[in-house]
């Protein structure tokens, strides 16, 4: 081992409850940044699963005036045969189609304002599963062609339970006044306050009816093998399947604040390490003073015997880098100790056993971590640059010592 | 040529309001294989120029050449370089470092050096058995004797083949055994290894064994005896 190591190593250990407590306190520090990149990372991977892979999907195609104005005219249109034409695109995984409308929503004795969202149910499995959340009855495929479920916020206003009617008014797209009669095939409750008091599910074709648009949807929905080729498929659904006069969108593009907040995990991760290492860093930056302060006379012997003013300082370093080592084996074994129980049995984050929703999509409530290797060689790095930066102070002093002053010292 | 040479060399220091004139204009020539002792009461100076000689400290005046190189005009690097291959250093308080073991302080010189490994053993052998530590070396100092800490420290000094060895009052913390003995040791190493050695002290076993005697008062040299 060389000179200036073992010295550093030996130094390390002579005051031995410092050194322990500074590493105890920097493992702890990359332990709790492990469990808590564990964390973010499980929300945002749940989240971008949900609202990206289950909802917003990897590709929307919409009429181009669909974003600004969501008029019930701004349609697509050839629905069926675009979702053939996607279903036998490469890289595609699942399509989907979906109309939507605001209309009333009339039960026996009152009605309310409610928010009817026609798809097809097989589809809408490999999209946005409500299937396992419907609480009494069952989902609409097991029911009649013009079977709904409802909210079960609405189900409660509208008295109204599995085997009764519901019948939607509203505005079709010829002009006329759209009504159809639905059979309440099932409850369910998404996990989404606004969802569960407005949300009525039917099939596609029979909503298509009502509203006097056939074969049209306002949105079509490609989920992709891999997200991170959203963009390229993008470009292949819009050269072949939407063609030119349809907007065809990227997740990101479709809904930049959903971008935005997963991009955010980052700048979230980021203020986690400041915060954890700036404590830290003072951490050794006092061990590494007193360390200097306390040897200033054995630091004045090592430049009188000739040790180079840029050795004292490597000295100095290496000592505070060693820290770091210690600290990161031993904060990375309890970092991964605590994964391990955030990935097998997770956080359950519901609070008073309600679920945990998002921009109108339901989550589910326990959080499991996921451990990503940044999530583990970050803090490691952060942790032996800070130690190192922390040591840069004391470092200079050493190195600019006078042997004659410091060898007065007692 | 002089392997140490100083020319009106003046140290002040600040002391409150007023300066103590620690060096006054010392003119000091001392050649190659020489056994000096500056001898003096406390105060007169003698750390101050061993301190100035070795390069651990700058003249406010005057200039020192210690084997050819004018120290004033060296870097603090260069001064470092130049105390690690030309000087060795025995202080009063032994200054071992206590982390590594007798070996390792006698071998620290030439691991900073870059010796190969074979020479630093076969150089770390011959001068612990030469200062009589064979056995010892793996102990830290923490485990030896004043007198063997004493003994490290001289190892460590001469175990780079350095052209001067200045030792600052090397036997004030040893008994009078221990202290002859060592004073006998480097008194060896100077007759048989031709090492130049510059003692600062008061101890009268180190004037009766020097070759050179030079008395210092108030900063200035006194008398300047030479002996056979």
């Amino acid at each position: 081992m060389p000179i200036l190591l073992r010295i550093a190593w030996r130094n390390l250990w002579r005051q031995q409850r410092r050194t322990l407590l500074t590493v105890s306190a920097m493992a702890v520090g990359i332990g709790m940044c492990m469990a808590m990149f564990a964390i973010i990372d499980g929300v945002y991977a749940r989240m971008f699963d949900v609202l990206v892979g289950q909802a917003l999907g990897h590709v929307q195609v919409h009429n181009p005036a669909w974003p600004a104005d969501q008029q019930l005219y701004d349609t697509v249109p050839g629905v069926d045969e675009k979702l053939r034409a996607l279903d036998a695109l490469p890289g595609v995984k699942a399509a989907g189609a979906r109309l939507s409308c605001a209309g009333l929503a009339a039960g026996d004795q009152t009605s309310s304002g409610a928010f009817f969202l026609g798809v097809d149910p097989q589809r809408e499995d490999a999209l946005v599963s409500l299937r396992r959340r419907v609480v009494r009855g069952s989902w609409i495929d097991e029911g009649p062609p013009n079977a709904a479920v409802i909210g079960a916020g609405l189900a409660k206003e509208l008295e109204l339970e599995p085997g009764g009617e519901l019948v939607l008014i509203t505005q079709a797209a010829d002009g006329s006044i759209g009504n159809a009669l639905f059979t309440v095939v099932g409850v369910v409750e998404t996990g989404s306050a606004l969802r569960d008091r407005s949300g009525v599910w039917a099939r596609l074709p029979a909503l298509q009816e009502a509203l006097a648009l056939p074969d049209q949807a306002h949105e079509l929905i490609v989920l992709g093998t891999d997200i991170d080729g959203a963009d390229a498929l993008r470009d292949a659904v819009a050269a072949t399947v939407a063609g030119p006069a349809l907007l065809t969108r990227s997740w990101w593009q479709a809904s930049p604040p959903t971008a935005q907040m997963i991009n955010s995990q980052s700048v979230g991760k980021g203020m986690v390490m400041l915060i954890v290492f700036s404590v830290a860093g003072l951490g050794v930056l006092n061990t590494m003073l007193m360390n200097v302060f306390e040897r200033t006379r054995e630091l004045g012997v090592l430049k009188a015997i000739g040790m180079s003013p840029q050795r004292v300082m490597a000295l100095v370093l290496l000592e505070a880098g060693l820290i770091g080592v210690v600290s990161s084996a031993a904060g990375v074994t309890l970092g991964l100790l605590v994964d391990l129980y955030l990935v097998k049995v997770g956080v359950d984050m519901s609070a008073g056993g309600k679920g945990l929703s998002f921009g109108g999509v339901a989550f589910d409530p326990v959080i499991r971590g996921v451990v990503n290797p940044d999530g583990v060689w970050a803090p490691v790095v952060f942790v032996v640059v800070v130690s190192l930066l922390a040591a840069i102070w004391p470092g200079l002093r050493a190195a600019r010592l006078q042997p004659v002053d410091a060898m007065r010292q007692r | 040529m002089p392997i140490v040479s100083t020319r009106q060399l003046h140290r002040t220091y600040l002391q409150g309001e007023g300066e103590v004139h620690a060096l006054d204009g010392v003119d000091l020539d001392i050649e190659p294989g020489e056994f000096v002792a500056l001898m003096g009461a406390s105060g007169s100076g003698k750390t101050t120029l061993l301190n100035l000689i070795g390069g651990l400290d700058r003249p406010t005046r005057g200039e020192v050449q210690v084997d050819g190189h004018a120290l004033g005009a060296l870097s603090s690097g260069a001064l470092s370089r130049l105390r690690l291959d030309r000087i060795g250093f025995v202080f009063q308080a032994y200054n071992l470092i206590p982390v590594l073991s007798a070996r390792e302080n006698a071998e620290f010189v030439l691991l900073m050096r870059g010796v190969p490994a074979d020479e630093r053993r076969r150089r770390v052998d011959a001068t612990l058995a030469a200062v009589g530590l064979e056995g010892l070396g793996d102990r830290l100092p923490s485990a030896l004797s004043g007198g063997q800490q004493q003994r490290v420290a001289v190892a460590r000094a001469i175990a780079g083949a350095p052209a001067l060895v200045l030792a600052d009052e090397p036997t004030a913390n040893l008994d009078s055994r221990t202290g002859t003995e060592l004073v006998e040791m480097m008194r060896r190493l100077n007759t048989e290894q031709g090492i130049t050695f510059v003692f600062a002290t008061h101890d009268t076993k180190v004037e009766e064994r020097a070759r050179r005697v030079i008395w210092m008062e108030d900063g200035k040299v006194q008398r300047d005896e030479r002996r056979g």
